[in-house]
Parts: structure tokens; sequence; C-alpha cells
């Protein structure tokens, strides 16, 4: 008998496998349980492929979509129905990269735990980190122009206002025929890239300000044009002996082109992507558009055109809103996340002393060109940008920056295509929005 | 007063909560906490009955050595022999390692069987061939050294001194485990009535075999508890996925715990069941060949058998018979020719099955046949031959029907095509997950819309309605199960029980495995059902059967009612000793 007690050992195997298994299992489910819910055939939370449960609200609470028995309720308001149909999305999976669709997994209300139970069967809610009344705001100061406002907290990277123009009333759907080329759909904001024009100088000024020793003993000059291999660079006026702070708030071309030549195509393009240009990044696993650096030949007119954020630059709004947000977060580019409390990655992109000229010039830029006055703010640092696009069209409108306080941490980037001047289009639109900022957080 | 007002208003006000769903989503939020735990304290009960008691070995005679020790017989079949594996191990050099048996036959005589021993055995002065007779007082010589064999008269009843739990507290447990999945599934299924008939049915079953197993003068209800849980989470399933269907389920449980008692009851006696398991195993073989000749095809596998409006399946019964031609007693282990039969018994059912393309069925025999192989020859070289001639055959069958070829193929894959060949998988997985460890509440999840959920997709079922810890519980049940089969290796009586047991938790454990992991897509998915979970009436009264060959080992004093009791058979050995 004691043989076959041994023997029994056959079994006891059979259970170690069993038990591993299950074990794997657990694991396995523990891990990827997220995917697995949301796969749409899974009937508990999709109805023919759509997610059949789940809330979006916006950072205060305001219901922005409901979804339940097969529709979606959006919210009461229209302009914030319009305004955040980018970053909402809509329930037929048009528009790429809203909430509808890159939160599936909390719209679902999924954690290991409980799977998709809750009490009522409504599923689970997300709070993105927007304000519906700040997006209202930002809907109007864009006046129905084509365009993005996008506003974040750059202490805690939440994204506190996203508009895109143009848009549309989810309520009410227009046709929209297949062949569209205004692009409705897309979120500028982060799905789309522009011309930067003046603000990319910020790029330029940033490369000068780490490879150039003297920059700020230098004595620049301007006489309007400056002639470079196979073009010449053109100025709004003839700028005359400047310093670098004066160079950027009077935004000559002809410093930055010659800045673009000094330091060479590599070093431009390195600078380019380390700053995050022209790489897309991932907010909340969703990739934004990439932007583009083409190198000029070395000493060429293109070359210092792309210096001045011309020739075949292109960068994504939220690109540049990042950029401003590591500037005034003394170097470090926080995780851009459009939840509430969300978390992305830091990254530092520049140290602590070069973002802290790079913002004194930018106030500067505020002093000396735009206007104080025009803001709400005491200490705001800001850059504008008129971007060529050609064939007679229009500029298209840049402004960007955000505001020197603890108890104001912003950075704002708005673009308005075909807007004309910077600071008079985008600027304006700005100054309107930071003063509902104002509002907001005062209350 | 008028007290038709006060009605009417309390039915409105029920009206209304029953209308809102505020009574279903409370019932639903407190069930989902308490049923994971009733089931662990069930379970934890049982196996702490089965495992946590201090067995003491049964005494049936001694052997006193020449250097005065007197050692115990405590099985009715021991090893004699140098090996430190023999039961009675006697460290002589001319001892070989195995020597010789010492049995005692269900008559209550005892033989002794020469094994091979080099020096030999004598009894009684004269040489020992194969077997004989040996008596109270007789000296054995094995290989040169002299024994006293004694048998015991005295006290081989064990007086039942430990303090055994009652396992009325588990039962009251478990009705309420069933009642709160009753009520569940009432809230969120239109056919209450059918419902609440079938779990009281099942309790009533689960409470009338309780009140048997006391006439009987017998304790012991744990593996019956167990599968009673189990049965109600299958209940829940078939209830949620075919209501209907209930009713054959109720039947076909009353006519399970039927064969469980009489199989048990036929247990009992060992010559009885030595003598009739070859007729049990032709009866198998009469099953395979009318299901070979007679069945038709119902999804995919050739394997249902109808007579009338009754269908069933018959590979499911086979399964017991294949467990009565396997199991052997330790004389009968020593004979080359009972194993080879045994190979060809094998070799003919899962041969049967594949070509009825049942290959799930034919795997888990598969199993139960490596199992008892080995136990029978100990023999590692042997199960590794048997094991590699499978994969060969299961390579010829692979070249001989494609859509196996593509199950192996979209193993582990199941998400590269989940409306296609991971259709089922990617469902299961999905529904996995969106039960969490809770469930969804019974009746109220959403994979019963998908075909053969409540059968080869069960575990995905169960996890998604009553949640992974229930789940979970239901194979942790089969593995209670299982070791309860092996850890009745060590006081057994006879290796016949043993390997029946060790074959019959071969089989649960095997079915259990290839019905969860094979629609969870980490193995091929076969069409295997879950031991009592899985919806299906054959199957369930089999698995029944499969249990009461586990009952057969528990020597637990006054715990089995397939055990005859060592009152009775003291009372029975005196009544023979007078004649």
């Amino acid at each position: 008998m004691k043989k076959i007690k041994f023997r029994t050992c056959s079994v006891f195997l059979l259970v170690l496998l069993l038990m591993a298994g299950i074990g794997i299992f657990i694991f396995k489910m523990f891990t990827s349980g997220g995917q697995w819910v949301v796969f749409p055939s899974n009937g508990n939370v999709f109805q023919n492929g759509r997610l059949s449960v789940g809330t979006v609200i916006d950072r205060d609470g305001v219901t922005l979509a409901k979804i339940s028995e097969g529709k979606v309720t959006y919210a009461e308001d229209e302009a914030v129905r319009r305004s955040t149909l980018h970053i909402v999305g809509d329930y037929e999976g048009n528009v790429a990269g809203g909430a509808l669709s890159i939160f599936r997994k909390e719209l679902t209300g999924y954690d290991f735990i409980n799977g998709v139970y809750s009490y009522s069967g409504s599923g689970g809610e997300v709070r993105l980190s927007v304000s519906s009344e700040l997006n209202r705001a930002a809907y109007s100061a864009l006046s129905g122009r084509n365009g993005a406002v996008c506003v974040m907290n750059y202490e805690t990277g939440e994204i506190l206002c996203m508009v895109s123009s143009p848009n549309f009333d989810p309520e009410n759907p227009p046709l929209i025929s297949e062949d569209d080329t205004s692009g409705v759909y897309i979120n500028r904001a982060i799905g789309a890239s522009y011309t930067p024009g003046s603000v990319y100088k910020l790029v330029t000024l940033t490369a000068a300000v780490e490879k150039i020793d003297d920059l700020f003993e230098r004595n620049f000059h301007c006489d309007g044009t400056m002639e470079l291999g196979d073009g010449t660079i053109v100025c709004t006026a003839a700028h005359g002996d400047m310093k670098i702070e004066d160079a950027l708030a009077k935004s000559c071309n002809c410093v930055f082109a010659s800045l673009a030549i000094e330091l060479g195509g590599d070093i431009m393009a390195e600078y380019a992507e380390k700053m995050g240009f022209t790489d897309g990044f991932y907010i909340d696993g969703y990739k934004t558009a990439d932007g583009r650096f083409d190198i000029g030949e070395e000493g060429s007119a293109n070359l210092g055109w792309s210096g001045a954020g011309q020739f075949n630059d292109l960068i994504s709004p939220i690109s540049m809103l990042r950029y401003c947000a590591a500037i005034a977060n003394s170097g470090t580019a926080p995780g851009i996340t459009m939840l509430k409390n969300g978390k992305g990655s830091n990254e530092r992109v520049i140290s602590q002393s070069t973002a802290e000229k790079l913002g004194d010039m930018m106030n500067y830029c505020v002093y000396l060109t735009y206007g104080k006055d025009n803001f709400p703010f005491d200490d705001v640092c800001a850059k504008s940008g008129t971007a060529e696009v050609g064939g007679g069209a229009k500029p298209h409108s840049w402004f960007t920056g955000f505001v020197r306080d603890e108890d104001y941490p912003i950075a704002f980037t708005v673009v308005i295509e075909n807007g004309g001047w910077g600071f008079s289009q985008a600027g304006a639109a700005a100054s309107d929005v930071l003063y509902a900022v104002k509002e907001y957080f005062d209350c | 007063m008028d007290f038709t007002k006060v009605k009417e208003f309390i039915l409105g006000l029920w009206d209304s909560i029953i209308s809102a769903g505020l009574l279903s989503d409370t019932v639903i939020f407190i069930s989902r906490l308490l049923l994971p735990v009733l089931g662990i304290i069930i379970l934890y009960r049982c196996a702490g009955s089965l495992f946590g008691y201090r067995r003491e070995k049964e005494v049936w005679g001694y052997l006193a050595l020449p250097n005065g020790a007197k050692i115990e017989l405590n099985h009715w079949e021991n090893i004699v022999g140098r090996a430190m594996s023999s039961d009675v191990c006697m460290e002589y050099p001319s001892v070989s390692r195995t020597h010789g048996a010492i049995i005692r036959e269900p008559d209550g005589n005892w033989r002794i069987y020469n094994l091979g021993g080099k020096m030999g055995i004598t009894v009684r002065g004269k040489k020992l061939n194969t077997v004989t007779t040996i008596r109270n007082g007789d000296i054995i010589n094995f290989g040169g050294v002299d024994t006293v064999f004694m048998k015991d008269t005295e006290h081989d009843i064990l007086e039942d001194n430990s303090e055994r739990k009652s396992p009325v507290g588990t039962l009251v447990l478990l009705t309420l485990f069933m009642s709160i999945l009753c009520s569940d599934l009432c809230l969120s299924m239109a056919e209450s009535g059918t419902i609440i008939f079938a779990f009281s049915s099942l309790a009533l079953l689960m409470w009338g075999s309780y009140l048997i197993t006391r006439v009987l003068d017998r304790e012991a209800f744990e593996l019956e508890t167990i599968v009673f849980f189990l049965c109600a989470i299958g209940f829940s399933v078939v209830a949620s996925s075919r209501p209907q269907a209930l009713y054959k389920e109720i039947i076909c449980m009353v006519a399970g715990v039927a064969v469980y008692w009489i199989l048990g009851w036929f247990l009992r006696e060992l010559k009885r069941a030595k003598a009739c398991r070859w007729y049990i195993a032709g009866f198998g073989v009469v099953l395979l060949i009318l299901n070979l000749f007679m069945s038709e095809s119902i999804f995919g596998a050739k394997n249902w058998l109808s007579i009338g409006s009754f269908s069933f399946q018959p590979s499911e019964f086979i399964k017991i018979c294949f467990v009565f031609a396997g199991a052997a007693t330790l004389d009968r282990m020593f004979a080359k020719r009972n194993l080879i039969l045994f190979v060809l018994y094998a070799g003919l059912c899962v041969g049967g099955l594949a070509i009825m393309s049942d290959f799930g069925t034919a795997l888990v025999f598969f199993a139960a046949y490596l199992v008892i192989a080995f136990m029978r020859s100990g023999s590692f070289a042997a199960v590794i031959l048997s094991a590699g001639g499978a994969v060969l055959a299961a390579f010829l069958a692979v070249l001989a029907k494609p859509y196996i070829a593509q199950r192996f193929a979209t193993w582990g894959n199941a998400w590269a095509d989940p409306n296609g060949t991971g259709y089922q998988q990617t469902r299961a997985m999905a529904a996995c997950a969106s039960g969490g460890l809770l469930g969804l509440g019974a009746g109220r999840g959403w994979l019963k819309r998908i075909f053969a959920a409540d059968t080869d997709m069960v575990f995905a079922f169960v996890c998604e309605e009553l949640g992974l810890i229930i789940a979970v519980l239901a194979v942790v049940a089969i593995v209670i199960i299982a070791l309860t089969a092996i850890g009745s290796a060590s006081e057994s009586r006879s290796t016949f029980y043993v390997i029946a047991a060790c074959a019959s938790g071969t089989i649960l454990l095997v079915q259990v495995m290839l019905n969860v992991f094979g629609s969870l897509d980490m193995l091929p998915f076969t069409g295997v059902t879950f031991p009592f979970v899985s919806n299906g009436g054959s199957s369930l009264i089999a698995c029944w059967g499969l249990v009461s060959f586990i009952k057969a080992c528990d020597t637990r004093p006054s715990a089995s009612f397939a055990v005859k009791s060592g009152f009775k058979v003291k009372k029975k050995r005196s009544r023979n000793e007078e004649n």
C-alpha cells in the first residue's frame, strides 16, 4: 500500500498543474482584464458594437455626455456641447481621440474587483480636467474662426480648456459628406500641425541661449532685409541696433535667421526634436500629431527661415503649449492629461537657468510689445506668431505663453487659422480666455 | 380604519420599488458580497473536516519479527519486503525488496502471496509457490527470517473518540447559499416559479441524503456537501441560461444521487466489486459500440444517443466502466496479463471516442489511463511510452481532421481573430473580466447568449455572473475531491479502492482543466463539461458515480456509507469463526 501511496503523486501533479493554470489566468485577468472588457462584442457594456454605459463630466461635475440605452445625452448648453465636441467625442466614433473612445475602459466602470458592476448599472464616470465654463469662453473667443485654444495647469499637467474649431453640435449633427475637407472631426489642438511662424523663435532662442556664450552681450543689427545665399530674409521693418531680448520682442526675422545660420541645421534639428516638436507624444495613451523640421542647406535662406518658424516648419498647438509649460515649470514639461487628477510622465527638456532666461525675455515681450494692461495678470510671459502660409492666404495667427504666478499656474496657446496678425487676432482671443481663467480661478 | 387603502398603498409602494429596480439592485449588491464569503466558509469547513481529522490507522493484524518488533498490518493488502516503500519493512539482506504480500480477503480470511522474493517464503515449514491461506499464529519465513502472523481479534474496531464536527452547520450555510442564489435569479429572471422549485428540490435532496446517511449511522457528508455546492452553482447557470432545462436537471440530479448510493453500496463488498468489474467493463464496450453505430452528431461531436425523446451521452457513463476496468487489487497488480488487458481496453475507449470526434473526452480517458497505468505499474517508462504513442496518434488525428489542426493553430491567439476562430474564447475572457472578483449577479450576465456558454464556457459564465472568487472556488471544490482521493491512499484497505478513487479524481481534474483552460485560450478549445456545474444530465449522473469511488475510500470510523464499519466486519468475522 505504501507503493500506491507514492504513486498517487501522479494525481497530485495534475492538481498542481490545475492550480498553476488558475494562478496564471488570474494574473492574466489582473493585467489584461481592462482590455478584455472593452472588446466591442462584450454585451455587458456594448450594444451593437457601441458603448452602452458611462458618463463624461467636466472638472466641476457638469455632465458633458451620458450614455444610456443606446444613445448619448450631451451637455445642456449648446456652446458647451460644441466646444467640448472634440474632447468628448461623438457616439458615432467619427471624432478621434475623444473621451468616449480613449476612456472606454473607464466609462465601463471596470476595475479588477467589481468588473463592470455598478449599483445602478450606469457604468463608470470619467471626470475630465477640462472646465466646461472655460471651454465656452474659449469657444466664444474664437468667434467662429477656425483654430484651436488650449489652456493647461503647468504644475499638474491638467488640460483646463481645449477647443477646436470648426465643430458642430453633437445633439444635432449636420450632414457631413465623406469628401468634406474642412476637417471638422479633427481636434486641431492635438491632431493638427501648423506653420508656427514667430512662436518658433522660442526654439531657436533656446538653442542660442545654450550654445552661444556671448548671446546676451551681443549687439544685433537689422536693416529690414538680409541676403542669404539663394534668397532674402525680410522683416516687417528695419529694427536697427538691439540686444537679443529686443530682437525677440520685436520678432526680428533677420536676427533669428542669422542665429539659425550660426547654429547650423543639425543643432536646429536637434533642438526641434529635443523640445518635443517633431514627434507626437502621448496624452492618456492617445498620440498627438507629429510636427516637422526640415534642415535647410547650410547658409541658405531656407535654413534662416526655418529659424523663424517658416520654410517647412510645422508644429502642433499642443506641442507649443507643452513647451511653454516647460519654460514656466523651470524646464520640466509636465505630463499632460485630460483627466482630473490624472498623471502623465514629466520630462525635463531644458535647464532651469535657460527656462528662467526664456521666461524673462517672454515677459519683456509683453512689457515692450503686447502691453501688460491687455492681460488680467501682472506677470504674463508670451510670444506671438504670424505664420505666412503662401498662396495669397492670410497668415495663421499664434499667441502662446504662460502666467508667472503661483496662484495661477497657467500656460496657454491660441492658433487662429488664416487669422492675420499674431497679437491682434490670437493675442486678443488669448486675452479674453485669460480673463475667463482669472474669473474661474477666483471664484 | 380602511385596510384596503393601506393594502393598496403597500402594494403600490412595492410595485414602485420593483419597477425602479431598487429591490433587485440592493439584493444583488448584498448577495454578491455574501455569496463568496459563504462559499469560502463552506469549502473551508468541508476541507477542514476532511483533512484536519487525524485518522487513526485501522489495525487488521500483526507480524512479529525475530527482534521482538510487532508490526501492524494497517491495510487489507500489505507488501512485505526490504524496500522502504513496503508496508512491512524487514531490513535483512536475505529479504528481497518486494518479497511477498499478506492480503486479507473480503471474507476475513488471510492469504499470503509470493511476489518473487529470491530466497522464497515458507509457511508452516512448507515452501510457498504462489499463494496460500494463513491462520492466526502461523510462522512465516521470509528469506530465512522467521515471523509470526497474528490476526487482530480484539480491537480492530476503532473507537471513534475524535470530536468530529457535525456537518449540519455547513449544510445550513449551503442552504443559505442556495436561497441567496435563488432569490437573485428570481429577481432577474422571469421564470421565478421554476427556479424556486428547482432550488427547493436541490435543498430537499441534500437534506434527504444527509438524513439517509444518519439513518445508516454514518456521519461524514463532506464530499456530498462539496458536490451539492457545485450543483448549486450549476443550477444557477442553468436557471440563468435555460430555465426550462431545470426540470431535466432535477431529474438527473435525483438519478445521480441514486447512482451514487447504489454504486457506493456496491463497492462496499470488495469481492463483489472485483467479480463484477469485467462485466461492467464489458457493458462499457457495449455502450461504446452502441454509441459508435447508433449515435447522432450534435454540435460537431458524434456522441449523442437518442432513445425516444430522451437523448444522452453514453461516453459519460463509459467513464465509470473505465474506472472499474482500471482498478485492481494488490495481488492482481503484479500480474502482467491484467495490465495488458487494461491497455487494450483503454485503447478501445480512446480510439472509439476519437472516431466519434469527441477528442476532449478521449483526452480525459487518456489522462485517466496514464494515471491508472502508473499506479499499477509504478513505471515512468511505461507512462512516457504511452504518452509518446498518444502524441503520434494525436498527430495522425490532426492530419485526418483539419479542424483540429485549426484549433491548435488558433490556440493562444484568440484575440487575433475575435470574430472567427477566437469567437468563443474572446467572449469568455471579456465575460470573465466583466464579472471581476464578485460578479454581476446571478442571471445578469450576457455570455449566456453565446452558444455553449452554459457547458463548454461555463467557467467564464460563472465568473461573469458570480465572480472570479466563486468560479475559482468551484475549481477548488474539485481539487478538494481529488485530494481526498489522494489522501485515502495511506489508510485505504485495498489498492482497488485507491486506484479507482485516483482515476475518478483524475477524470474530474482533467475535465476541469480542459473546460477552464480551453475556454480561456490557455489550451486548445475542446468541448468538455465542468463536473456538476455545466448544464448536462449525462455528465451530472456520471460525475456522481465517479465521486462514489472516492467515497468508498473514506475509511474513517463510521464515516462513509460505502465502507463497512469495523463493527459490522467484526460481527461477520466472529460468525465466520463460529462456523
